[in-house]
């Protein structure tokens, strides 16, 4: 009979991880896509969204401690909001051209000098949101670009360019700031 | 290296800026939210299965000290289990289903369910048969805020159907005569739930009770057994 109630709490454990974490954290998720959408119900589809995409591809989010996976989820909410409002015509104004499309893309892994930790976070926000993003599903979560690309629900060519961007910015700011 | 601190950087940056919603009001989420997520929580326990085998070591008493955590819910829930599994002289024994938990007494089961997370505390969407058999009339229906009932008759063999909905965080416990009888759990619509042969002598009765995820439906009728699961499979929101 013990053992029958331990079955049951175990299986309450699998059914109740997503759901664990959702209770305890959807009133935030919640006022970070107000924040974009301002609207109630907008708000809901788009926490809605985010989860639905973590449940269908829950490989990243399950591997993560708490708190990766709650930055995981904001990230993932709040493109979601920006989604809602993005044109297509700006998304697919963000697709390579075919001769950008060879270029290398291998963030930071050469020699940039120099560069202390304030330097790089006042290049941090500086950066748009979207290459942002993708810098940090790169850096921080190791995702290929087609996970980017499929968490951001943009192309993979849009998310190489993502991080490409990002990559040059980065040399670029670092580049003026060593010549100053 | 640079993409070391790379990284502590933009996990900085987003640590920062999760802190302005770390004290934000609660959210009261539509009905509609909360049964869509319910559906999203199926998805994830579904396509983490694979992920859940590859880590998953047997200990001794065959459950994974890795999944198994315990918390203050599944601790009380336990030393409930155990407490009244040791007292003496108890005439009670103890069943645990996947919606529900009992006490079975030498003539009757009392039933309380389990999951009472994300439910309404009203009745906010009303459930009702599109199709009811043949013969059968309403003669009876019962409303509050927390429970619906309505009461169909057959006038030419008398027989009857109650289709009962409860409001869960209401649903205190329910007792049913079961002596010599037995529970038998069942699946109506992918939500679990128990069938109950609470016949008498000559006369026939069942009973079908599940919860939906938002509600505990119930369904007391002297129909045959099939008849009766098929109407509970049929149970749909009623439309304004």
């Amino acid at each position: 009979m013990i053992s029958s109630a331990l079955a049951v709490l175990e299986s309450e454990e699998q059914r109740n991880e997503l759901a664990e974490f959702y209770e305890k954290n959807k009133s935030r998720f919640y006022a970070i896509a107000f924040g974009h959408l301002h609207n109630k119900e907008e708000s809901e589809d788009a926490v809605q969204d985010a989860f639905s995409e973590i449940a269908d591809k829950p490989e990243i989010f399950f591997t993560k401690n708490e708190n990766d996976r709650l930055m995981y989820t904001a990230v993932i909410v709040r493109n979601i909001s920006v989604d809602y409002y993005k044109d297509n015509q700006k998304r697919i104004a963000e697709e390579l051209t075919d001769d950008i499309i060879d270029e290398k893309v291998e963030v930071m892994k050469q020699a940039l000098g120099e560069c202390s930790k304030d330097e790089l976070m006042n290049y941090i926000e500086s950066l748009s949101e979207p290459l942002r993003q993708a810098l940090l599903f790169r850096i921080h979560y190791q995702m290929s670009t087609s996970q980017i690309a499929s968490i951001l629900n943009i192309s993979e060519t849009a998310a190489r360019k993502r991080i490409s961007d990002a990559g040059k910015k980065i040399k670029k700011y670092l580049e003026e700031k060593n010549n100053v | 290296m640079f993409e070391n601190l790379l990284d502590e950087v933009l996990t900085e940056y987003y640590a920062k800026e999760l802190l302005i919603y770390s004290t934000v009001p609660e959210h009261k989420f539509s009905l509609k939210h909360r049964r869509a997520m319910k559906k999203i929580f199926k998805v994830y326990d579904h396509n983490t299965e694979p992920l859940r085998s590859k880590t998953v070591q047997s200990t001794a008493y065959g459950f994974s000290e890795h999944k198994f955590r315990l918390t203050p819910k599944r601790l009380l829930v336990l030393v409930i289990v155990i407490l009244l599994a040791t007292l003496a002289g108890c005439a009670a024994t103890y069943f645990i289903s996947q919606s529900f938990r009992g006490e079975i007494y030498s003539d009757n089961t009392e039933l309380f369910p389990i999951n009472l997370e994300n439910c309404p505390t009203t009745i906010e969407e009303k459930y009702f048969f599109p199709e009811i058999p043949e013969g059968f009339e309403i003669y009876k229906t019962n409303s509050t805020p927390f429970f619906e009932s309505t009461s169909y008759k057959n006038k030419q063999t008398g027989q009857t159907i109650t289709f009962s909905q409860h409001v869960k965080e209401g649903f205190d416990s329910i007792h049913f005569n079961t002596e010599k009888m037995e529970l038998v759990e069942i699946e109506i619509n992918g939500h679990y739930g128990l069938f109950l042969d609470v016949s008498a002598e000559e006369n026939i009765a069942y009973c079908v009770i599940w919860d939906n995820g938002d509600y505990i439906l119930e369904i007391g009728s002297n129909l045959d057994k099939n008849s009766l699961l098929n109407l509970a499979k049929s149970a749909k929101i009623l439309e304004n």
